[in-house]
């Protein structure tokens, strides 16, 4: 007896109506817009302007906004909005790094916290938990006073706090998603542990921790901009948002312009990833399930 | 005829709480034994039926067997190795041979990938070359249409995702399927799809079938013989028919009596079966079934039955056995 | 009038990205006083969206395209919020599948029974006095110490219990069971299906109870009405739907329970085939592509309710013409 073919019915898959979702919703585009808007100034960053960014001009000291100096120049001539379209790469190749190696360490350390043995898991919260004492700016200050101001040490820095947080909630998603269903059946085909975190835990996981990481990205823009802004993040002459607020503080007597320079990227910043990455969580979370 | 697989005397306990925990609470014994002093054998092409309600035991047994929970005693012998005690990367060899369905099908097959992903992972992960077209025999013989193959499992109905977990279970010819609960969540209408299809498949092959469930009325119709649990304990098992027409246990006697008749002239008065299952806490001395048993005696408050073995096949464990 | 609830010609969409999905289709059903009233369905048949109509429960996508639900001579569907919450809990009492998660876990058992009598001028201790007894007649033991207690305490049978006591205690005239059993133990749901046995004694109200289980169907019904992917395809009497069935999709479901088939060598029976999609409603009779026994006209032209006695009917082309 032949066993019948059963039913063609399909149902909807979720991944394209999340695409069309997020375009629905105007914040998030809007926040789509400035990120990308902010990507292109850093890469393109010498085409849209003729000036080099750390060429000094005394004669145009301090001067406001004009056809010449877009948004005025700073207390050296040099012109600002060169220095802040440069100081985008700053911020965003801060970002990158950070955030990627944040990211990976926080990805590897909370699998095997979350899946490997209890002592192993037990001694990974201990480390994380430590590290998590100290606020990220004392760090900041802490280690580079020792060795030094330099963008590295800033990215090392907000590495090495950013790892724990990611690594908690990767841990937290591996501990629920190893007693599931498909979990169990993977491991009942013989699937080793190292199949099984690469191929059924990671791409389970990594959804909610990419969205997260991309609301932390404003977060370590403005650490690196505040370390700047002390003094302890890039070396001068190199722009960035943080310097330009530092130049804008010293010579705010002089010329608001160079406050309006350095605040302005950052709030645009802030508001483009932060719209982008909770419109981004509003439409992939699974809560929006329909009731039958 | 050799058994195929041979349960003796398994124990599989849980730590409830930890020994600090323990300690504060007052609590003597911190363990449950989910699975108690059990013994069963399946031979070559045969279908046994594990059947109890929550509590019973009888989805850790079925774990058991396949590795995912380790027995603290007691023997496991799957033709002429004992599973009981060996590693991990032995273990994997057994489950070329022994292989499991889970009881929500969707949920068991991983949401990012495609359903020949799924099909082909039992030859990726023991490192077996797998033919050109054998994930579409495979579809075929769970009669699932090839194009199915490139669709995920959000994209697939409830019986289509069932015939995919059969699928995966199929894909190294194993000798024995473990089925957990395979009718759960489908309509009586369509049960009899998946349950066909595995009768199909064991004329076919020549699998053996664990079937774990709580869905007496199909049990009568699908599995040679059935093992029924109460508290992690087996108390009665043995051919089929025969237990249904004549249970010797008071308590699958009771859950025979327990379900309703699709049929107005058998309403029942009486409730076959006082009371809950007690906690796997607090488990009842002697007879663990006696305080909600209808026949028992004084002697079953304080002596604990040992199995008895009738000359047709049939094991109770119960000191007064209604047959 | 003999009648609690009077369902007339309901239909009801869904709006989805898709389109709209005709879940319900011109259902009819009268739950007469002191009766307790099956319908029986399987997934897609609009079983659970007929009660949640009447208890306006409905999802935001619903679209109530037309019909009434008359509650003790008042259209459900036209009432206020204020009216709607006036019977609800009082007038009309709902029991739901899931026992874990029906009762709110942080407050006690007698909060929350206590609490549902808002609306009784009595004193706190009378109102307590009123769960306690309440909980004594669903059979809960010790009930005024776990009064007290709160429903993580409790089993799963017990939690139903205790579902049916809160649904009972303002006694309504008519209490809805969605799938009282399902989630239960067979031996648990036997104890239920005695409760209500012993409940309908001395409660004076009408049961509306759905299911898919034909068993419980049997046990505790007078009437019952059969739901196939959105329209009530039979409706009788209990005897007259297990012995005289008439719409072939309820003889294939009474064919295919494995409760009453005999000693079967062959393969189970199955209904082949599968729910039809509801967003393309075809104009024939919604059973015609799985029916045994179609015919030519079955798949053209939607089939009337047939009486076969002034209790029972079927909606089906073979029945026509005697």
């Amino acid at each position: 007896m032949s066993v019948p073919i059963s039913d063609t019915s399909v149902q909807k898959p979720a991944g394209s109506t999340a695409y069309r979702q997020f375009f629905r919703e105007p914040l998030g585009v809007f926040g789509l817009v400035l990120v990308v808007i902010l990507v292109l100034a850093a890469i393109f960053a010498p085409y849209l302007t003729d000036y080099a960014p750390n060429t000094i001009d005394i004669k145009s000291r301090l001067l406001p906004p004009s056809s010449e100096h877009w948004v005025g120049a700073d207390q050296l001539g040099r012109d600002t909005f060169t220095r802040v379209l440069y100081g985008t790469r700053v911020a965003l190749k801060v970002a990158a790094w950070s955030i990627s190696l944040a990211l990976l360490g926080g990805l590897l350390l909370g699998m095997i916290a979350g899946y490997g043995p209890r002592w192993l898991d037990n001694l990974l919260i201990l480390i994380f938990d430590a590290v998590r004492s100290f606020p990220t700016i004392m760090l900041a200050l802490a280690i580079i006073t020792l060795t030094g101001p330099s963008l590295n040490m800033v990215i090392l820095v907000i590495v090495i706090t950013s790892i724990p947080v990611y690594a908690r909630i990767v841990r937290t998603q591996t501990m629920s998603l190893r007693e599931n269903e498909f979990v169990l059946a993977a491991r009942s085909i013989g699937t080793g542990w190292l199949r099984m975190l690469y191929l059924h835990i990671l791409p389970n996981v990594i959804g909610p921790l990419l969205i997260l990481a991309s609301m932390d990205i404003p977060v370590v823009v403005t650490i690196e901009s505040g370390l700047s802004f002390l003094g302890l993040g890039v070396r001068p002459p190199t722009a960035s948002w943080g310097t330009i607020l530092a130049d804008g503080y010293a010579y705010v007597r002089n010329t608001p312009w160079l406050l309006v320079a350095g605040g302005v990227p950052l709030i645009l910043t802030t508001l483009g990833f932060t719209f982008m990455g909770e419109t981004l969580r509003d439409v992939f979370d699974p809560t929006l399930k329909r009731r039958d | 005829m050799a058994d195929l697989l041979k349960i003796t005397n398994l124990g599989v306990r849980f730590r409830a709480l930890s020994s600090f925990a323990a300690l504060l609470q007052n609590v003597r014994d911190p363990w449950i034994d989910a699975v108690l002093d059990v013994s069963l054998r399946i031979a070559p092409r045969e279908t046994v039926a594990l059947v109890g309600e929550s509590g019973s035991g009888k989805t850790t047994l079925g774990r058991s067997i396949i590795g995912l929970v380790r027995p603290q005693n007691g023997s496991i012998q799957f033709e002429d190795t004992e599973l009981c005690g060996l590693s991990e990367a032995a273990y994997k060899s057994v489950r070329r041979d022994v292989s499991m369905m889970f009881q929500d099908p969707v949920a068991s097959l991983s949401r990012r990938r495609s359903v020949q992903a799924q099909i082909s992972e039992p030859f990726k992960v023991h490192g077996i070359p797998i033919k050109d077209n054998e994930t579409d025999r495979l579809m075929e013989l769970v009669g699932l249409n090839s194009f199915f193959q490139q669709r995920f499992p959000h994209e697939l109905s409830g019986g289509q995702a069932r015939r995919v977990g059969v699928a995966r279970a199929l894909a190294l010819s194993p000798k024995l399927i473990i089925a957990d609960e395979p009718t759960a969540g489908l309509d009586v209408s369509v049960q009899g799809e998946i349950l066909n299809l595995m009768r199909d498949l064991q004329q076919k092959l020549g699998i053996s079938y664990l079937i774990i469930t709580h869905n007496l009325p199909v049990v009568q119709h699908v599995s040679d013989r059935i093992a029924v649990m109460y508290l992690g304990r087996l108390v009665e098992q043995g051919d089929t028919h025969s237990i249904f027409k004549r249970p010797a246990h008071p308590y699958t006697k009771a859950l025979l009596a327990a379900v309703p008749q699709p049929d107005p002239a058998k309403r029942r008065e009486l409730v076959s079966i006082e009371g809950e299952v007690p906690s796997l806490r607090e488990r009842p001395a002697g007879c663990e079934f006696h305080p909600r048993c209808a026949h028992k005696q004084e002697r079953c408050s304080w002596d604990p039955p040992k199995s008895q073995s009738f000359p047709d096949g049939r094991s109770v464990r119960c000191h007064f056995p209604l047959v | 009038m003999g009648t609690v609830l009077s369902i007339n010609d309901l239909s009801v969409d869904f709006s989805t990205p898709n389109g709209p999905v005709h879940a319900l289709r011109h259902v009819n059903l009268d739950v007469p006083r002191n009766r307790i009233v099956g319908i029986v369905g399987e997934s897609g048949s609009g079983k659970s969206t007929v009660v949640s109509a009447v208890m306006r429960l409905l999802a935001n996508n619903a679209n109530v395209l037309g019909g009434t639900i008359h509650f003790e001579g008042r259209n459900i569907l036209t009432m206020k919020e204020k009216e709607l919450r006036a019977i609800r809990g009082e007038e009309i009492a709902m029991v739901f599948q899931d026992p874990m998660t029906a009762q709110t876990p942080v407050l006690s058992i007698g909060q929350q029974m206590i609490d549902i009598q808002y609306r009784r001028p009595l004193s706190n201790k009378d109102k307590r006095q009123n769960a306690i007894e309440m909980l004594n007649r669903v059979g809960i033991p010790d009930s005024s110490e776990r009064v007290d207690q709160y429903p993580h305490q409790f089993s799963g049978g017990m939690r139903q219990r205790i579902s049916i006591a809160m649904a009972l205690m303002m006694n309504p005239k008519l209490l809805i069971a969605d799938e009282p059993t399902t989630a239960l133990d067979v031996t648990l749901e036997a104890q239920i299906i005695h409760l209500f046995r012993e409940l309908k004694k001395s409660f004076d109200g009408s049961i509306i109870i759905v299911s898919h289980n034909l068993g419980l169907i049997a046990e505790l019904c007078d009437e019952v009405i059969v739901m196939y992917a959105g329209e009530v395809v039979e409706s009788a009497y209990v005897e007259d739907l297990f012995y005289r069935a008439s719409h072939p999709y309820t003889r294939a479901l009474l064919e295919c329970d494995p409760a009453r088939l005999g000693e079967l060598t062959e393969d189970l029976p199955t209904i082949p085939g599968d729910v039809p999609d509801l967003q393309k409603v075809s104009p024939g009779c919604i059973f015609a592509p799985r029916c045994t026994e179609e015919f030519d006209t079955c798949s053209h032209q939607q089939p009337p309710m047939i009486a076969l006695n002034s209790t029972h009917e079927a909606r089906c082309h073979l029945l026509e013409n005697g």
